[in-house]
């Protein structure tokens, strides 16, 4: 079962690595922007289609 | 061959404005204005493209579901849901930006916080357009988050505790606006604490421990006394805001962090990495620590204002803007120098854009009276500093500059004019207004300093550190000055007192005794009766309205507090109370008063043609209005010609607006709130005039259901202004501005050809001196020709930029109804000189 | 009215955002009837909100068309509150409204507007 901390757009905290921010590049019809959410890092990511093997 | 490209001398030649600030304005800043999804409403509805977001919600009822069986006070655990939202909500950076942090989770959703009203929630339900797709899984989440709410959010908890026959009245949304709810409104601040530069989130935290510690000892002495029970109080409040500040760092620090994520891993130019690296230099300072530079100090403000509305709906944005980021500004651009005025110029229209784009989920009337913009986001400029030396500076100039360039609509600016103003200035606030923005609307500041300290007893040092609250009305920014809830509901449909008088109090619309079951007026045989009755219609509609205010500010702090707000307010980190506690305030409360005018025309057309000249029994009046005008078409025409109507210097109606006045002064101060202040009226509109068109029925001026109100204030009715501005002008002098209300919003507007070039500029300032010399306290500009309208309404995607003055606010023209449109178009154009 | 049973017309109207006893869940606001309220002549949408509550113009405070037999109170004051998606199919007085506004984009009219979401195929 891939992680999260498996995959490219995964960013773990200085102060505690068992989380990190997902990082990805969206833009819509007006603006392009990175955005971030927190996730763990051994978040189950088998259903995320962002998902890139680093 | 092409064209020739057309200049930017050109165009301002041509008047046309919003082309040449396309041009005039840096890369940056174009991209980014253009990169902004306006979110005010359409008529009723949100633009396309718009969504309600659904994160948040589901945020927020997840932690509440996980705190349903914890032992914290109900604000700790309430601070605690606004802290989970902060932590976990998705955060985004828009390329090129320089400022960061919105409420949604993605640049075109819409917050919607579930907590406030079952009311609300159902809206959202019921909304046909704003529905993220798949619209299926999209509502099972509304479902849930709905059916969890139901019971349990604000208005539900505190309804229960008002009195429901007044709460019905309201929520018929007949005779006014807003719901209260201290989360339902918007807040003033208490900038003085907060913005001076003295402290930041670290500081305040530092003191609150220490508050917390001293009463936990006190606590545990040998004793036991009321004060010691109040002290858990104190020490939970003290908790709570705690929480929402260390959330509140956090969240910064959450923007740092991807900031750098970007620089690192995935920006190439490196000027922009440079730019990121700077980004989270920012925001690992502030809200933390004080601000040391002019970014920072926007950055600062930004997050505030953005932690306020995490906890709260904030219909409006009460700031001094050129005050409080001042002195960053001199100290950067003219006296250190390392920022060019370009560059301030860039950040100040980044922060006009960030503050355009916030965006909450309203109720129906919200977002009908406030067509076109999210709420009413009045940012005071100039005005004197509390020793009452001129305040205008740096910052003043470039605020002024900046929204030239971004033509944003909300932020819109309202100047605070004295004697001592520049010419230099001044050119620039009449740059604005020759542009077309709508704004600034002008103020006069020592009539208001005057009837602050009038109204409320604010003492004169803090009277002049006011900032507008809304459109229009001021309160201080002080300890005890500032306003922490302002619950719009305090706003009338005043043209209903005048359609009361006709149907003793039963309001047709709604199908619903609303008013006083005053006696039949067919049978009243002088106009005194008439006016009686006016009398008190207006005393039950202003107490049905100002009574669920006061009741709701009691109840506030126990059942809806704000720990955030109270920790960014220094009378509450004092104290350990609730920022809305009363005792604690000093008050400055008032009553908005919509579709004024329409009374003083009708009670005047009633007194000549039924009592003066005996043309018409009341009876017969009673009976055309009932009918709404079908089959009396001449009689109506009599009603609208052949009354005199206000704003034409003429005594007879002016008389009588003077005489509903200071009925309404007078019962203005026996209507107390919480804190022992009065409640004076301000009249003025924003878009009710046409929200309330289909709600409002037939009267005495004239009009039908169906056509638009009058656009507000002290304004003459459209087009029925026949005798030039100075008639205007001295029918509004006629009006004690101090001592006869709050504030009176008068509309005008003026040809942009006429004000063209330096005669423009002295023309307009000639009219300014009468102004201020008759002792007005408001005057706002349109200054768009009917052609730019008229092309804008047939061609909308070249003229998004197009500004028009609506009432208190500015909108984009393309952004409200056909309606409003058609409204703005109908009004006089004033000749000046 | 006395204050108490003002309480409990006003408790009946929906004011709370759900009428209890009426709909127990969000789920039945989904639920469209062949003849809603709001879609009849005689409906007053709330100037309010849109949160689907309004009164009939026809029918008076103490009527109950969802009970059955249904209760017509004609004589009063006040209007009988109840939803745009109440179901009428017990009512006598209904009467299809010819005109059905589905304009988002202008103000609404109490007498006319219904667009919302349930309605939209309506």
């Amino acid at each position: 079962m891939p992680t999260c901390e498996e995959c490219k757009n995964f960013f773990s905290w200085e102060d505690d690595p068992r989380k990190g921010d997902c990082v990805e590049r969206a833009v819509d019809p007006r603006q392009a922007y990175y955005k971030a959410k927190p996730v763990n890092a051994d978040q189950d990511s088998a259903d995320c289609s962002s998902f890139q093997k680093k | 061959m092409g064209e020739p490209a057309i200049t930017i001398q050109e165009h301002e030649k041509r008047q046309e404005w919003w082309w040449a600030a396309e041009k005039k304005r840096s890369d940056r800043l174009d991209y980014l204005r253009k990169a902004m999804w306006k979110k005010g409403a359409i008529g009723g509805l949100y633009p396309p493209g718009l969504y309600v977001d659904l994160e948040r919600p589901v945020l927020q009822t997840e932690k509440a579901r996980e705190l349903e069986s914890s032992p914290d006070p109900y604000v700790i655990k309430f601070a605690k849901i606004l802290a989970h939202v902060l932590d976990t909500k998705t955060i985004f950076i828009t390329d090129h930006s320089q400022l960061v942090g919105y409420l949604g989770s993605l640049p075109n959703t819409i917050t919607w916080d579930p907590t406030l009203a079952a009311i609300l929630n159902h809206e959202v339900m019921n909304d046909p357009s704003a529905i993220p797709e798949p619209e299926e899984e999209s509502l099972k989440i509304i479902t849930d988050v709905t059916d969890y709410w139901a019971g349990k959010s604000d208005l539900d908890k505190i309804l229960p505790y008002m009195d429901l026959d007044d709460s019905m009245k309201v929520l018929s949304g007949a005779i006014g606006w807003g719901v209260p709810l201290s989360r339902g409104g918007y807040s003033g601040k208490d900038y003085e604490y907060i913005m001076t530069g003295a402290r930041a989130f670290e500081d305040i935290i530092e003191e609150l421990d220490r508050r917390i510690d001293e009463a936990d000892e006190k606590a545990h002495e040998p004793g036991a006394t009321k004060e010691i029970s109040d002290l858990y109080d104190k020490m939970n409040m003290w908790e709570a805001m705690k929480i929402t500040l260390e959330a509140s760092i956090r969240y910064a620090k959450r923007y740092a962090r991807l900031a750098r994520i970007i620089a690192e891993n995935y920006e190439t130019d490196d000027k922009r990495k440079e730019e990121l690296l700077q980004i989270a230099e920012v925001c690992e300072r502030v809200p933390a620590k004080p601000p040391r530079t002019l970014q920072e100090s926007l950055q600062y403000d930004l997050f505030i204002q953005l932690f306020s509305r995490n906890e709260a709906i904030e219909g409006a944005w009460p700031a001094r803007p050129d005050y409080y980021h001042g002195s960053y500004y001199e100290k950067q651009v003219n006296v250190d120098k390392t920022l060019t005025k370009e560059e301030a110029l860039d950040l100040i229209g980044e922060f006009l854009i960030r503050a355009a784009e916030v965006s909450q989920y309203k109720p129906k009337w919200t977002r009908e009276g406030l067509q076109g913009i999210e709420g009413t986001w009045v940012w005071t400029l100039g005005g004197v500093k509390k020793d009452g030396s001129d305040a205008c500076n740096g910052m003043t100039i470039a605020f002024l500059q900046a929204s030239r360039l971004v033509r944003i609509a909300n932020p819109t600016f309202a100047f605070r004019w004295h004697p001592r103003v520049s010419d230099e200035v001044m050119r620039e606030v009449f740059e604005c207004i020759r542009q077309g923005l709508g704004y600034p609307s002008m103020r006069n500041d020592p009539v208001l300093i005057a009837n602050a300290m009038n109204w409320h007893g604010h003492p004169i040092e803090e009277a002049r550190t006011w900032a507008h609250q809304a459109c229009m009305s001021p309160a201080p920014c002080t300890k005890h000055g500032f306003q922490p809830m302002r619950m719009a509901n305090a706003t009338v449909n005043c043209a209903k007192i005048i359609e009361y008088v006709f149907t003793s109090g039963f309001d047709n619309v709604v199908n619903m005794q609303i008013g006083a079951e005053t006696p039949d007026a067919a049978t009243f045989t002088e106009y005194d009766q008439v006016f009686d009755a006016w009398v008190t219609q207006m005393k039950t509609v202003f107490s049905i309205l100002v009574r669920p205010v006061n009741r709701a500010r009691i109840l506030a702090p126990k059942m809806t507090p704000r720990p955030f707000l109270s920790a960014v307010s220094e009378r509450s980190v004092e104290s350990g109370l609730d920022v809305c506690e009363p005792s604690i305030s000093r008050g400055n409360a008032w009553i908005t008063a919509f579709t004024w005018v329409e009374n003083a025309d009708s009670l005047a057309a009633i007194k000549k043609l039924v009592f003066d000249e005996k043309k018409y029994t009341m009876a017969e009046i009673k009976e055309a209005l009932a009918s709404d005008w079908e089959g009396y078409e001449e009689m109506r025409l009599d009603f609208v010609k052949n009354a005199p109507k206000w704003g034409n210097d003429d005594d007879y109606v002016d008389d009588v607006m003077l005489d509903c006045l200071h009925e309404a002064a007078a019962f203005s101060r026996e209507l107390k709130c919480p804190s022992g202040n009065n409640w004076p009226i301000l009249p003025e509109n924003v878009s009710g005039n046409i929200h309330y068109a289909n709600i409002v029925g037939a009267l005495p001026n004239g009009r039908r259901l169906g056509d638009a109100l009058y656009d507000g204030g002290i304004s003459p009715g459209p087009g029925l202004d026949k005798k030039g501005p100075t008639a205007v002008l001295k029918s509004c002098s006629k009006i004690d501005h101090i001592s006869d209300g709050r504030a009176f919003l008068l509309n005008q507007r003026l040809s942009p050809t006429q004000l063209a070039g330096e005669k423009g500029y002295q023309l307009w300032k000639t009219y300014m001196k009468t102004w201020a010399d008759l002792g007005l306290d408001h005057v706002q500009f349109n200054c768009v020709s009917d052609e730019t309208l008229k092309n804008a309404q047939r061609d909308p995607e070249k003229y998004q930029e197009v500004i028009v003055r609506v009432a208190g606010y500015s909108a984009h023209f393309v952004d409200i109804s056909r309606k409003t449109q058609d409204n703005i178009i109908q009004r006089t154009v004033q000749g000046l000189g | 009215m006395a204050r108490r049973s003002r309480d409990e017309y006003a408790k009946a109207s929906g004011v709370f955002g759900l009428q209890p006893g009426k709909t127990s869940t969000v789920k039945d606001m989904e639920k469209v009837p062949e003849r809603p309220c709001g879609l009849c002549k005689h409906f007053l949408e709330s100037a309010w909100s849109s949160d689907g509550r309004g009164s009939c113009k026809v029918l008076k405070e103490g009527s109950d068309i969802t009970c059955d037999p249904p209760v017509f109170k004609l004589e009063g004051k006040n209007g009988y509150m109840m939803r745009i998606l109440t179901d009428a199919s017990r009512c006598t007085y209904y009467e299809r409204n010819e005109f059905i506004d589905k304009d988002g984009y202008e103000c609404s009219d109490p007498a006319f507007r219904r667009f919302m979401r349930q309605l939209r195929d309506k």
